[in-house]
Parts: C-alpha cells; sequence; structure tokens
C-alpha cells in the first residue's frame, strides 16, 4: 500500500508528510478530580485525571518519603479501538505504557517539594487512532497543570514514522500499523531535552535522526499549543476568581465551566480567600503558568457548607 | 470517596427534610442534563451525558454475527460498563470490576428482556439479517468518565441517547438459492437504519435519606442513605423493571408510592431527555 | 510492585560516593564510563540453552519450539515470543508469581528488538500456511540481579537462539497437510535462519551529565534515567527504550547511539564466537560417537592386562567394567543355550550388579562389544566379586 502519494506527496488522509493532526485540549472535563484535561490529536482522544498531592494510600509503595509518589494507570475504553474485543485490564502493553508514561511526568514533577504525598495520574483513552501514549502524556501535563501540583517544565510528546522512505510526523492507527518504524519522543520542552524515546523496526542511523528530529519539532509544535491552552484557562480562571463576576456568563470551550455551575458566589469567594491562606506554591523555572489560582476545588472542601449554615 | 463531617452529614439531611438541598435542588428535582451525541465517530452510535458532575461515556457497534441456535429469528445485545479510574482513584486496577458488574446486571435486567429476549427495550427481531444465518450482534458499552452520584440512571440515559443516535448500515443480501451456503452479504457505507427507540425505557434512582426521599442523588447525599429504589419507565408510563438497593426495609405502601413517584418523574424526564437529544442532534448535524 | 520497599536503596553517602566518583570519571568497580563488565557465555546440554554472565548478572535463557496455528493475519509466518521469569532469589523486590513492571518492561523491550526488526526470519518458521507454523518461544530466567538485566537477558536471548535447533518436518499425505516432525536422530534438526543480531546497550543518566554504559545494580539505584538502544553490527537502530527518566540532549543520544555500535560490534562477535565454539565441540562429540569399537577396544585390552596382573586394588574397577559389557552378551547367550539353568540364574545376578554400575555404564551400554575370551571367565569374576561384597 502506498502510505504517501508519490505524485502529491500527500499521505492517506490527506496530510503532508511533516504536517500534524488537528490539535485539541480542554482543561477540566472530570468535574471531581483535582485536575484532569481532554486532549485530542485528530480521531485519537484521551482524557486525563490527576488526584493528589494527597496522602499516601499504601505506605508500602513509597520508596522513598522525601518525594512524592507518582503514580499512573493507562486504560483504554472497550469502544476505543476499531474491532472491538474485550481485554484483560492490565496487560503487558498497558502497564508497560502506564510505566512509561509514570516515569515521564515524574521527569517534570517537582516530586521533592511534596514529601510524603502522593499523586494519581489516570489516563483513560476514548478513541485510539494511533500515538496514544503521546495524548496521554499531553494530556497529563495539561491535568497536572490544571491540579496545580509544581512542574519544572512542560511536557509534551509525539511520534514519527518512516514510510515510503519519508519520515512521517503524528502517525495515525493505519501508518502506526504498516510495520514502519515508529519513533515515540517525550520532550521537555523548555530545557530542549528527550526524556522518553521508544523506537522499534530496523532504521539506519542518519534516518534514524532525521525522523527523530521531526518528532522533537512535532513536540515543540505541541508545546506551544498547551502553553496556549494553559494561558486560556488561566485567563478564564482569574475572571472566574472575581466574585463580582457575573459567573452564569457562558465561558469559552477552554474554561471548566462543569464545576462552576452549581457553586454560589460566596463559595467562590472563600474558595479564593482559602487560596490565600494557603502558600504560595513554589515554581522552579521558567514556566510561570503553572501558578494556577485554582488548586482547590469547592468539592474538595466542603466545609463551606458549615460557613453558610 | 466520601469523607463527611457529623456537621456536614446533619446539613445534607436537614437540607432534605426541608426540601431545600445542599445544592439548591428540590427533592424531586434532576441536576443540570446535558447530552452530546457522536462523540465516538468509530462507533455506529455514541453519547456523552452528564448530569451534574457525573459523567458517562455510551457506545453503541454493531458487529455481523450468527443469531443462536434457540433464537434464529433474534439479534444479540450485550452491555457492559466499564468505571474509569479517572471518576474516582478507587476504580483503579481491578477496584472497579464489582461496581462495573452491578452496573452491567442492572442495565442488562432493564434493558435485554426475559431469556427469550421477549420485552427487550430494542425489538431483537429487527437486528436480523438473515434468518438462522446473520445477524447484528449490537455492543453496548458504558464508560464512567466522572463519578458523582447517580450512575445507573445516567448510564441509561446516556445509552437510550446512543441508541438514538445509532445507525445501523443497510445490508443487502444476495439472493442464494442454495440454503446451505453462507448467503453473501454487502454492508452498504452510506445507507443507515435507525432504531425506534421510543420503548427504551429511563431508570429513576430514589433515595431514602431519613423519612424522605430523592431522585438524582450526587455522591454526598448517597452516603447518607438507608437505602434506594431504581425505577425503569418507559414512555407509555409502563415499569419495566425494579431494584432495591440499601439494607433498610420499605413499607411496602412506600415503595407503591415510589414507583408512582418515579412514573411522574420519569415522564418528565424523558421529554427532556428527548428535547436533549433534538438538541444535540441538531448541533451535531450542523458541524 | 508491592515488593517495591524491598529493592536496595542506596543511603546518602552511598549515592554520594557513587556520584562524585563518576565526576571524576570513575565508577566504583573501577571500570570506564563506557566500557562493559566482564561477559560469559556458556551453554547447556541441549541445543538451545545458554546462561549469561555479566559481571554479577546472571541470565538463562531456554529456547523451545512447538507446531501451533498461525495467526490469521499472518498465516505464513511463524510466532516468536519472549517469556521472562524474575525470581525472588535473583532480587528481593522481584514479586513471586505475578510479572511486575520491570518484568514486563524487559520483556518487551527485549521482543520489541528482536521480532520488529525482524532479526529471527519468520517466514521459513512456516509449514504449512495457515495450519502449521513453529511458534518459538524464549524463556528468560533472572538469576541474579546485579544490574543491566536487559542487555544481559537479550545476549542470553540471542546465544539460546542462535544454538536452537529445531526438528526436520516434512508435508506429506494424500491431501498434502500431513505433517511429519522427524526425529532428531533420523534427520539432524535445522536451526534458525537469524538475519541479523540487534544487541542491546544500556546507558545510564546521572545528573549533570554524566552517562555511563552497562550500569551495575548500584548505579542503577542512583541514576536519574536510563535507555536501552538495541542495534546491530551493521549499522541500523532496531529499538530504543527510554522510559521518561533524567532529560537528554538529542545530541546525546545521537553520541550515545553510536557509542552503542561500537559495544553492539563487539558483543556480536563475542556471541558468535561462543556459539562457533559449542557448535563445533557439539560436532566433535558425534565425530567420536561414530566408530564406537574404536574406544571399546583399548578398554578391553585394559582388562584383559589388568586381569593378568590379578591387582586386588585394581580389581573392584576391572569388575565394573566387565559387568558392563555384560548385558549384550547375556542376550546372546540366553538366545542360544535357553535351557542352561547355570547362565540363567548369573544373568540374574549380573543384571542386578550392573543397576549398580549403571552410573558409569551409560555409554558402554549403548555398543555392542563383540564376543570374546572374557566370556568365558565372567562367571568366575561374578562369584568373586560377590564373595568380595559379602
Amino acid at each position: 500500500m502506498e502510505y504517501v502519494n508519490p505524485l502529491t506527496g500527500f499521505r492517506v488522509d490527506g496530510r503532508r508528510p511533516n504536517e500534524m493532526r488537528q490539535l485539541k485540549g480542554e482543561v477540566g472535563v472530570v468535574a471531581r478530580a483535582d485536575g484532569s484535561a481532554l486532549f485530542e490529536m485528530g480521531n485519537t482522544r484521551v482524557i486525563a485525571a490527576v488526584y493528589g498531592p494527597r496522602e499516601v494510600q499504601n505506605k508500602g509503595q513509597q520508596v522513598n518519603s522525601n518525594e512524592a509518589l507518582v503514580r499512573c494507570e493507562y486504560r483504554m475504553a472497550e469502544f476505543s479501538t476499531g474491532d472491538r474485543r474485550r481485554k484483560p485490564k492490565g496487560d503487558r502493553r498497558s502497564t508497560e505504557i502506564s510505566l512509561v508514561i509514570r516515569q515521564t511526568m515524574e521527569a517534570s514533577i517537582l516530586t521533592h517539594l511534596m514529601p510524603r504525598s502522593q499523586i494519581d495520574i489516570y489516563v483513560q483513552v476514548l478513541q485510539a487512532d494511533g500515538g496514544t501514549r503521546s495524548a496521554c502524556i499531553n494530556a497529563a501535563t495539561l491535568a497536572l497543570a490544571d491540579a496545580g501540583i509544581p512542574m519544572r517544565d512542560i511536557v509534551t510528546s509525539c511520534s514519527a514514522g518512516y514510510l515510503c522512505s519519508t519520515p512521517l510526523l503524528d502517525l495515525n492507527y493505519l501508518e502506526d500499523s504498516a510495520g514502519g518504524s515508529d519513533v515515540t519522543v517525550g520532550i521537555l520542552a523548555k530545557m530542549d531535552k528527550v526524556t522518553l524515546l521508544q523506537m522499534d523496526a530496523k532504521l539506519p542511523m542518519d534516518t534514524f535522526e532525521n525522523v527523530m528530529g521531526l518528532a522533537i519539532e512535532g513536540c515543540k509544535a505541541i508545546a506551544s499549543y498547551i502553553q496556549e491552552c494553559m494561558q486560556i484557562n488561566d485567563l478564564n480562571l482569574s475572571k472566574i476568581a472575581v466574585p463580582t463576576m457575573d459567573i452564569t456568563q457562558p465561558l469559552k470551550s477552554l474554561t471548566c465551566c462543569g464545576w462552576m455551575a452549581f457553586v454560589h458566589c460566596i463559595a467562590v469567594h472563600r474558595n479564593f480567600l482559602g487560596l490565600l491562606e494557603r502558600p504560595m506554591e513554589y515554581v522552579e523555572g521558567p514556566v510561570g503558568l503553572l501558578l494556577s489560582p485554582k488548586s482547590r476545588r469547592p468539592q474538595n472542601s466542603p466545609s463551606h457548607f458549615v460557613g453558610i449554615w | 470517596m466520601v469523607g463527611l463531617s457529623e456537621g456536614e452529614k446533619h446539613f445534607i439531611r436537614g437540607g432534605i427534610t426541608q426540601d431545600l438541598r445542599t445544592d439548591g435542588r428540590k427533592r424531586l428535582q434532576f441536576r443540570a442534563l446535558s447530552v452530546q451525541t457522536g462523540v465516538i465517530p468509530q462507533a455506529n452510535g455514541s453519547a456523552r451525558v452528564r448530569l451534574g458532575a457525573t459523567e458517562i461515556i455510551a457506545s453503541v457497534k454493531a458487529e455481523l454475527g450468527k443469531p443462536s441456535i434457540l433464537h434464529p429469528d433474534k439479534g444479540k445485545v450485550s452491555i457492559f460498563v466499564d468505571c474509569s479510574p479517572t471518576a474516582e482513584p478507587m476504580f483503579e486496577g481491578r477496584g472497579s470490576e464489582e461496581l462495573s458488574a452491578e452496573l452491567s446486571v442492572s442495565l442488562q435486567r432493564c434493558l435485554l428482556g426475559g431469556k427469550s429476549g421477549a420485552g427487550a427495550a430494542i425489538d431483537l427481531s429487527s437486528l436480523i439479517v438473515v434468518e438462522g444465518k446473520v445477524c447484528w450482534d449490537l455492543y453496548i458499552d458504558g464508560l464512567v468518565v466522572s463519578s458523582d452520584g447517580n450512575l445507573l440512571d445516567a448510564l441509561a440515559a446516556a445509552i437510550k441517547v446512543a441508541l438514538s443516535d445509532t445507525g445501523i448500515p443497510k445490508v443487502n443480501v444476495s439472493v442464494n438459492a442454495a440454503s446451505d451456503e453462507e448467503p453473501e452479504v454487502d454492508v452498504s457505507d452510506e445507507e443507515f437504519l435507525q432504531f425506534d427507540t421510543s420503548s427504551v425505557p429511563v431508570i429513576i434512582t430514589l433515595t431514602k435519606v431519613g423519612r424522605h426521599y430523592i431522585v438524582d442523588a450526587n455522591s454526598e447525599e448517597e452516603s447518607q442513605m438507608s437505602s434506594a429504589v431504581s425505577v425503569s419507565v418507559n414512555r407509555h408510563g409502563q415499569i419495566c423493571g425494579l431494584t432495591k438497593r440499601g439494607g433498610a426495609g420499605l413499607d411496602p405502601s412506600v415503595i407503591f408510592d415510589m414507583i408512582s413517584v418515579a412514573k411522574h418523574v420519569s415522564q418528565q424526564f424523558i421529554s427532556l431527555l428527548d428535547s436533549e437529544i433534538a438538541a444535540a442532534e441538531a448541533e451535531e448535524a450542523e458541524c | 510492585m508491592a515488593m517495591e520497599h524491598l529493592r536496595w536503596r542506596p543511603t546518602v553517602n552511598e549515592r554520594d560516593f557513587i556520584e562524585r566518583a563518576l565526576q571524576s570519571d570513575l565508577r566504583v568497580d573501577g571500570r570506564h564510563s563506557f566500557d562493559f563488565r566482564k561477559l560469559k557465555i556458556t551453554f547447556g546440554r541441549e541445543d538451545g540453552s545458554s546462561e549469561v554472565q555479566l559481571g554479577e548478572t546472571h541470565v538463562m535463557g531456554y529456547v523451545t519450539a512447538q507446531l501451533v496455528q498461525p495467526y490469521r493475519d499472518r498465516p505464513n509466518e511463524g510466532t516468536l515470543a519472549i517469556f521472562t521469569e524474575f525470581s525472588p532469589m535473583a532480587d528481593p523486590a522481584f514479586e513471586p508469581g505475578r510479572p511486575g513492571e520491570s518484568a514486563i518492561e524487559l520483556g518487551r523491550v527485549i521482543d520489541r528488538g528482536l521480532r520488529e526488526s525482524r532479526a529471527v526470519d519468520m517466514e521459513s518458521l512456516c509449514v504449512v500456511a495457515g495450519k502449521h507454523v513453529w511458534s518459538v518461544r524464549v524463556d528468560l530466567h533472572i538469576l541474579d540481579n546485579g544490574g543491566n538485566l536487559i542487555d544481559a537477558a537479550n545476549i542470553a536471548a540471542l546465544a539460546a537462539l542462535s544454538t536452537f535447533r529445531r526438528p526436520e518436518c516434512t508435508v506429506g499425505g494424500d491431501d498434502g497437510q500431513q505433517v511429519t516432525v522427524h526425529d532428531p536422530e533420523v534427520r539432524d534438526p535445522l536451526p534458525l535462519t537469524i538475519h541479523h543480531m540487534p544487541i542491546a546497550v544500556t546507558f545510564a543518566y546521572f545528573g549533570e551529565g554524566n552517562i555511563v554504559v552497562d550500569p551495575t545494580y548500584k548505579e542503577e539505584a542512583v541514576m536519574g534515567g536510563r535507555m536501552t538502544a538495541t542495534v546491530n553490527s551493521n549499522g541500523d537502530v532496531c529499538a530504543i527504550q527510554k522510559a521518561g527518566g533524567e532529560g537528554v540532549m538529542s545530541s546525546v543520544i545521537m553520541q550515545c547511539l553510536r557509542i552503542a555500535l561500537v559495544k553492539a560490534a563487539d558483543i556480536t562477535s563475542k556471541i558468535k564466537k561462543a556459539v562457533d565454539s559449542y557448535t563445533t565441540e557439539k560436532a566433535l562429540k558425534k565425530v567420536k560417537r561414530l566408530p564406537t569399537s574404536v574406544p571399546q577396544k583399548i578398554s578391553v585390552t585394559d582388562v584383559i592386562m589388568e586381569d593378568k596382573g590379578d591387582g586386588e586394588l585394581e580389581k573392584q574397577t576391572v569388575d565394573v567394567q566387565q559387568i558392563s559389557k555384560d548385558p549384550p552378551t547375556i542376550v546372546k547367550v540366553s538366545s542360544h543355550e535357553d535351557a542352561q539353568p547355570m547362565t540363567e540364574s548369573s544373568n540374574a545376578e549380573v543384571n542386578t550388579s550392573s543397576a549398580v554400575a549403571a552410573g558409569e555404564s551409560d555409554e558402554s551400554q549403548e555398543i555392542g562389544s563383540p564376543k570374546s575370551l572374557k566370556d568365558a571367565i565372567k562367571p568366575k569374576h561374578k562369584r568373586k566379586k560377590k564373595s568380595d561384597k559379602s
């Protein structure tokens, strides 16, 4: 099969070799999580939810109590793949991807600032069309930022492949299963360092360098998109945080209005004050964006009920 | 995971007694409902339903299969529920299996009818392509993405929406004289058949807290329940299923009362759901 | 995962020591940054089993194959599967029973390196397309964890695959679908076709830009990240696994890959050398076995000489040797002279005592010894030995 049209140079889905699929990021999709995000790369769609930092649930799991324990579970929905088949939970592939995502996120989380605590990252694949682990890492980055967890950098991930003697950016399922090489890269965007790198199938050394370079470029593009997402989210949050604002005003797609719907102005006000009472979050490095005013949701501090009462 | 202080518990119970719940609702009022269809393009039909902070994604996939020998004139439908750990850290690993199984069974009871398939929400004989040879297997999957109580009602609503969104490809069977041979089927990419979903019931769960019962309880309220009755009602006001959970005993007269209330509430809920489905489909068509 | 707390953790001082030593380009075991530990490859008695020792790391590889039905999407290809066994004996952190995260990762990294790069020819493992193919199974047993399990296990897998022989089989029958698997004694079993050797080379990254190759257990406990590059000696990259951890510049990664190439060439030649010496040794053994009478005759003359010398001390060994040669003779005797009760009774004695000596006599029993002088003297010796014993 021809994955790149020799005449036009277009790929099976009409993209150019170095063109990425449509990206979409949405913060705050899971109402009760401490941080959550949806991330789409074309038809690949994943949700990440972050719970924590919270008390360590199973003390035996914490190896080093001076650092936060980061955990991750990757799960695919029953309907996420084209042919529907029930797979046992925790198969070898999911276990490996969970490990990979966990260690990639750990590279950016400032775990030493949260001793004796635990951060759970859950990623759920809703639709799989190639590059699920990349999409999961991008979603997890957004969700961690949404949860207000201090990070040293933005981690983003993208894949690239090599088919028909052409390096291709951001493979879809069809291209991924073509048997060619598949290189998944995860970078720390501002430091310009590679933290995740996985590849398979044979590739000569210099070709590999080109393909990896393309994937890194993809990661950088995603990083700037994710930053945009965070900025818009922050802007909306700063609007919400002013108690005099009309909170019923419809917010744009990148808001997290889900949890706002039932919150009284008083609750918002108290939450806002509550934030000021908390110690300022410490952010190392240049990512000022991560200082988000939304570090605790009203649901997690139901004490405001008592206040009204 | 709900950790409530004594004051909060008191507040919840007191509010229910006074017909003013913690989020400002009345006892028989649902949370805001939002419906989106076609969220999973790979599926034949899909829906996302949000009920307050509870969020469900339901998908319907149709595959060609063989009807069972016992019922050669009927297709097959199966329902599975999965609770994602994104909804609750407790659901991590195998932690969700018990709840998922319980929800699956409840939904199967309400929607699949008896063993023979009689009384199922979907007319199973409409799934047949060639009698005794080819039929559609419908796989209905519910995924709990976010959980804040009342999962069963939200799941049933999501499945109802997903089914109404479902288009089954039209199948052309080439007439083959020799009946022993496998019939040749040609699945159309363009023509789709819609289900008649008018008889698909909704589930209304009445949660008893103290002396009163409420609809659409959130997880804080659920933690205070003594018992709950889930009534599955279709458009014609007929009861399709009934489940009681929770240990506390109920007087039969209370149950009858609850059923009639559920029936009343369900009619409002169904019409609300219908208008949401229409709106969602119109929006999807626009996109 | 539950056993994670049993993993050895360096103390603050140990960590500091390892890191500071690396700053001045020293490793705790005296190696240079890009040196591998001593590699020792040995083979078991059977084809397809290997044992690899990389420093203190000890891994055993074992390859087996059986005929199965192929996957529907690949009807004319055999299958290759990697199974790992992390014994708690190797490291208390390994949980018995269910494979842990690291066991799964190791299996998948090796699997990717071998399978996705098509190192083993899969089409030649097909017997009848869509019906019967060989399914090759590689079992990797971690016997001791001294760090860098992936590289050691990968070498063990390659060594075992290189020496593995599968029985030859032919297709016949009326419908041309019947498969006959030939006994290895009848037809020589066939080796696998291995196109290239993907060698895993693991780099450990420490803060402040220190990189070492082949990390030890202690270095693994201190390192910030790890990358396993699977490359072959043709200069192809077959697989890479860097599962998060310490970030590195892409130029550093390319540099590591170039180092990996050099290491891979070195390890490939070591594996090939070990495999070659194993196969020649095996071939020599076979040659020895064919002219059976030669070593036999030598021992016979020995016996005779010793018999004449009649040394008390040597007698016992002589007895053993002679007894072991009995069975074939007995067969002949009994077939010819069934009626003689004397020989019958001596037969029984011989049998029991030969069972005693069975351990040493395996080889000689197989070989039919020609009738000779000794047949006549045997009963006497028999009795002698019996009296000795009593």
